[in-house]
């Protein structure tokens, strides 16, 4: 709101200089943007936050200022002289919706000259940012802008049967509002109408029909109050906001109606001439008693910290033109009509803290520690899991838990894989490019990839910790850990939100090393993925880790695999397929992994694996054979592990071969077996001994050819 | 010749070929032809047999001497052509030491997490536990619960995004504020942070995801003055002691009374500069009493217990320290920016 600052001083003598003025303003909560200055004139452009209605006047602002500097409004003068033919031989007003319409105050005019107001005036108006019309039409907005109270005057000779009817609108009734538009109107609306067609959208904009023109003569003079929700939701449907629609749907004071009118009255008969009626048309639901709420000063400063005295906290009710009553320790505070926002006690602490000002409460530490503070489990792990990516050389990504759907098409995903049955969309995306939850990490990480390849950028390590959801339902199961009884628990509505899953991705393209020269120039493999997770998953815990064949859309048939620990998948991973591959524009071969954090939450630490750290000496056999190609590398470490026995402490692959001079259908392995015993040294006829069992076992249980 | 002038003459060619060895083969070589079993030393040795017997001692002396000689020689030779060896081969296996550096990359976590991570120790350190909470939440956690009044515009279809009537992605931390009291008993000293989201287009300065921390106090006795003094200890610890605080009265429906807190800017330490706009000032986030409302809505007497919350986005302050202005660059992954950063 632009508070013209020569204005303020008319009401509020002498106040702050503007810019020291502002700065008080904006500590007290109506943050002064910035200070205008409008043909010379200095102008408080400031906001007013939407409990605050009251303040969207000058005489609320004016309010605030006598409080911070302890002054006294000198509020406008209302005084008319009324002495036209009686109000309701001019006009009549029927409230039929007085749920919409708790009060309509009228007042007529007779006699008016149109013409341009005052000088004065226009600047004003101008300063405050509203376009100045002409007389009349000026002294309502003057008005609004003075006391914070729409007003709106009609030709009286353009109302039929010069009657005013505040009603619902008609299914689907058309009316053209004063900037011409022709709108279409529903029952959820309210109209001011004449005895025969709406004349107005109620608290929003005027019609045509009915508008001042030069041609005007007698006016009648509108200043009602509407129900702030009927407001809001015409005003959204038609897409207007007003000077008069956004004070409405704040909180315009509804005893403040005819002080308003009365104000109006004089100022257009003082500049457009003419005759005020006399009386005033006062259709109203009686109001409620005031408010009265009581403060305790010993409150007030448990509350805040603070050591403020009750005389202190009377002079700020009472600089807000509140009215205080001591009885006893308590203050009596009755609220005016104007503040509807002060409903408790905390609400009367919050004006004693902010005119006494926040600066002046005290910092302190808050005591009474009673336990160090606690990270939640949940975090603890993703900070670990963070720990051993960023080791296996990752580097960690943020991608948008917010997706394009038609990218789950360019993944090959089939309609009916659980990423796209299952996906979880927004009613009221705002665009294109951002409709749905993402289902899976490997959207982000494919996308992460393709921002990458665009930029010419081909070396990708990545991995992110976040999360996926599902339409399956269930939410994220959180345990708050310090918990009241069972009875109390009120967790509620889980049964309404999608699953929300942890999950890691991990996404890898072209080299991981830090130079190109040397050694550099390999790129990373399958291998080089299944290493970093094989790692990964030890370095957590979990142990019984096996890892087999499988199948994903979105990558190469013949190069998917998944970890699974007694059962339960904990993840999978593989190259990209490369009609995907094609579908990102990825330049090179790249790797996905996605491994589900909730599952390996529960898994880690399974079992703490005690190493062997014998002191003797250890003594290495290699064995090379010949297997066909259909019997997995991990049948053959299996067999040989389990042949070796128990002093064998590694088994490892150290070469393999396929191609010349190997027959067609198989391929050569060389293991080295490392072999120490726990409480002596080994003899060679032992280990001599087991290497015939591994050699026997390999012929017998894995199809081998000795070499 | 007799048999002493043929030891005095292998000696002299001996050692004559001797300084003239300069490889390990070549000493060798001249070892197996002097002193090997098959030598010429052992040859005269050999032939002593043949001498009169009073001959023999003085001729076996002499012999031994030569050899001795011959050995010694041999072993200070041996020690400077392998330390010349040596010397060749550390000049052959020179390098150029300004080649680059060659290793797999070491990854880092997103500077958002390492702004975190620093939020999270510091919280710690002053005894609130963290805690987590759902990105998609009911209406009721997220607005309801927190004394919304009916109509707020910020529950508009216009301003959230919504899944359901009844479930959106939360727009605020504070969503999970009413889960914990639900479900904790006082004292509850914690924090919660995450993903938020508002219904905004991507450009360069706005957003639709971004990330918030929240706290939480409700205790017997606690005032508006531990929550500036909880603020200040926490943005001194974060951007060093010389920060100063600013409190501002504001609105929200879930405190009473609300302000908005301000720090100094760290960049310019409040001289005003090009990132506070000249202010001075950088403003972070909300904070205020607990509201009335929201204790009684879970069983809490607010004339036994007060509390306090606060909110700030993360985003902002982690960019801004890693000197980051386009906001879409901050979650597109761009390996330059990760591993620059």
């Amino acid at each position: 709101m632009r508070v013209p600052y020569g204005w303020l001083q008319t009401l509020i003598p002498a106040p702050l200089p503007a810019l020291e003025l502002a700065e008080r303003l904006t500590m007290a909560g109506f943050e002064v943007e910035e200070v205008l200055t409008v043909d010379g004139e200095a102008v408080l452009n400031l906001s007013v936050t939407s409990n605050r209605g009251d303040a969207l006047s000058i005489v609320g602002i004016a309010r605030e200022v006598a409080a911070l500097t302890r002054g006294t409004v000198q509020h406008p003068d209302a005084a008319v002289a009324a002495d036209g033919p009686d109000v309701r031989m001019l006009a009549k007003v029927i409230v039929e919706a007085p749920d919409l319409c708790p009060r309509y105050a009228a007042r007529v005019i007779q006699g008016v000259t149109i013409g341009p107001s005052p000088a004065w005036v226009q600047r004003r108006l101008t300063e405050a940012g509203v376009r100045p019309i002409n007389n009349v039409v000026d002294a309502t907005n003057y008005v609004m802008l003075e006391l914070g109270q729409p007003l709106h005057a009609f030709d009286l000779d353009t109302l039929a049967g010069q009657t005013i009817v505040v009603r619902r609108a008609r299914p689907a009734e058309p009316f053209t509002t004063l900037d011409g538009v022709v709108r279409t109107l529903t029952e959820k609306m309210l109209v001011i109408a004449d005895a025969e067609r709406p004349v107005a959208l109620a608290g929003i904009m005027g019609g045509e029909n009915t508008e001042v023109t030069a041609a005007s003569t007698n006016i009648l003079l509108e200043s009602a109050h509407f129900d702030r929700t009927v407001i809001r939701r015409t005003a959204r449907a038609h897409g207007m906001s007003t000077e008069s629609s956004y004070r409405f749907e704040r909180i315009v004071d509804p005893a403040g109606c005819v002080r308003a009118a009365d104000r109006a009255a004089r100022l257009i008969v003082e500049w457009s001439g003419g005759v005020v009626a006399a009386g005033v048309i006062d259709v109203a639901v009686p109001p409620a008693p005031p408010r009265v709420i009581a403060l305790r000063p010993a409150r007030v400063n448990a509350v805040l910290g603070t050591d403020i005295a009750p005389e202190v906290m009377a002079a700020v009710c009472c600089g807000l033109e509140m009215c205080v009553q001591a009885e006893g320790d308590t203050l009596l505070v009755t609220i005016p009509t104007f503040r509807p926002d002060l409903v408790e006690e905390m609400d009367l602490i919050e004006e004693v803290a902010r005119i006494s000002g926040y600066e002046h409460i005290p910092t302190t530490v808050p005591g009474h520690i009673t336990r160090a503070g606690r990270l939640a489990p949940e975090f603890a792990f993703e900070a670990r899991v963070r720990t051993l990516l960023t080791s296996a050389g990752l580097f960690e990504g943020l991608s948008y838990s917010l997706i394009d759907a038609r990218v789950l098409e360019q993944m090959r995903l089939p309609a009916d894989a659980p990423e796209r049955a299952e996906l979880v969309a927004l009613k009221n995306p705002k665009s294109e490019e951002f409709t749905h939850l993402r289902p899976t990490m490997l959207v982000s990480l494919l996308e992460s990839l393709r921002n990458n390849a665009r930029r010419n950028l081909n070396d990708v390590q990545l991995f992110e910790v976040g999360r996926i959801f599902r339409a399956t339902g269930g939410g994220l199961r959180f345990d708050y850990a310090v918990r009241r009884t069972e009875a109390d628990v009120r967790v509620q509505g889980a049964e309404k939100l999608p699953l929300e899953a942890r999950a890691a991705g991990i996404a890898l393209m072209g080299r991981p090393w830090s130079a190109l020269w040397g050694g550099g120039h390999a790129p990373v493999d399958f291998f080089w993925l299944k290493g970093i997770l094989e790692q990964f998953l030890a370095g957590l815990g979990v142990a019984d880790v096996a890892c087999l064949p499988a199948e994903h859309p979105t990558l190469h048939p013949g190069r998917t695999a998944r970890f699974v620990v007694g059962g339960v998948e904990v993840g999978i991973f593989g190259e990209v397929h490369p009609q995907v591959a094609k579908n990102f524009d990825l330049p090179e071969r790249a790797f996905l992994a996605e491994v589900n954090i909730d599952a390996l939450l529960t898994l880690a630490d399974a079992e703490r694996v005690k190493p062997s750290l014998s002191r003797f000496p250890a003594v290495d056999r290699d064995v090379a054979f010949l297997v066909p190609l259909d019997v997995p590398a991990a049948r053959v470490a299996q067999v040989i592990r389990a042949a070796a026995g128990p002093s064998a402490e590694s088994v490892q692959l150290f070469d393999l071969y396929q191609g010349a001079n190997i027959p067609t259908g198989q391929r050569s392995l060389a293991y080295r077996l490392t072999f120490r015993a726990e409480e002596r040294t080994l003899a060679d006829a032992e280990v001599d001994a087991a290497m015939d069992a591994v050699r026997r076992a390999l012929v017998d249980e894995a199809s081998a050819t000795l070499r | 010749m007799d048999t002493l002038a043929e030891l005095a003459q292998i000696e002299t060619t001996a050692l004559a070929e001797l300084r003239a060895a300069d490889t390990l083969d070549v000493l060798e070589a001249w070892r197996v032809d002097y002193l090997g079993r098959k030598g010429r030393l052992t040859g005269v040795l050999r032939g002593m047999g043949s001498l009169p017997a009073e001959e023999r001692p003085v001729v076996g002396g002499r012999a031994n001497e030569v050899r001795v000689r011959l050995e010694d020689a041999f072993a200070a030779r041996r020690a400077e052509v392998e330390a010349a060896a040596e010397t060749a081969q550390l000049e052959a296996e020179r390098l150029d030491v300004t080649l680059p550096g060659r290793a797999p990359r070491m990854g880092r976590a997103h500077p958002l997490t390492r702004v975190l991570d620093e939020v999270k120790a510091i919280f710690l350190g002053l005894g609130f536990d963290i805690l987590d909470g759902p990105e998609v939440e009911t209406f009721y956690y997220n607005f309801a619960s927190l004394n919304y009044p009916e109509d707020h515009p910020a529950m508009d279809e216009q301003d959230s995004f919504y899944l359901t009537d009844d479930t959106l992605l939360r727009t605020h931390t504070t969503a999970t504020q009413v889960r914990i009291l639900q479900e904790r008993t006082p004292p509850v000293r914690c924090i919660y942070y995450g993903r938020v989201h508002r219904r905004e287009q991507l450009t360069l300065r706005h957003s639709h995801t971004f990330h918030q921390v929240d706290g939480l106090l409700v205790d017997e006795g606690v005032t508006f003055a531990d929550l500036k003094g909880t603020l200040d200890a926490f943005f001194k610890e974060l951007f060093g002691p010389q920060t100063q605080m600013r409190f501002r009265a504001d609105f929200f429906p879930f405190t009473e009374p609300s302000a908005d807190f301000s720090f100094t800017c760290f960049e310019c330490h409040g001289a005003g500069c090009r990132l506070c706009s000249g202010t001075g000032w950088v403003e972070f986030g909300g904070c205020g009493m607990v509201h009335p409302n929201i204790l009684r809505h879970v069983g809490l007497d607010p004339e036994r217990y007060t509390g306090w919350a606060f909110g700030f986005g993360v985003d902002r302050v982690a960019m801004r320290r890693y000197g980051v202005g386009d906001i879409r660059l901050w979650m597109e992954n761009d390996m330059r920016f990760l591993t620059g950063v």
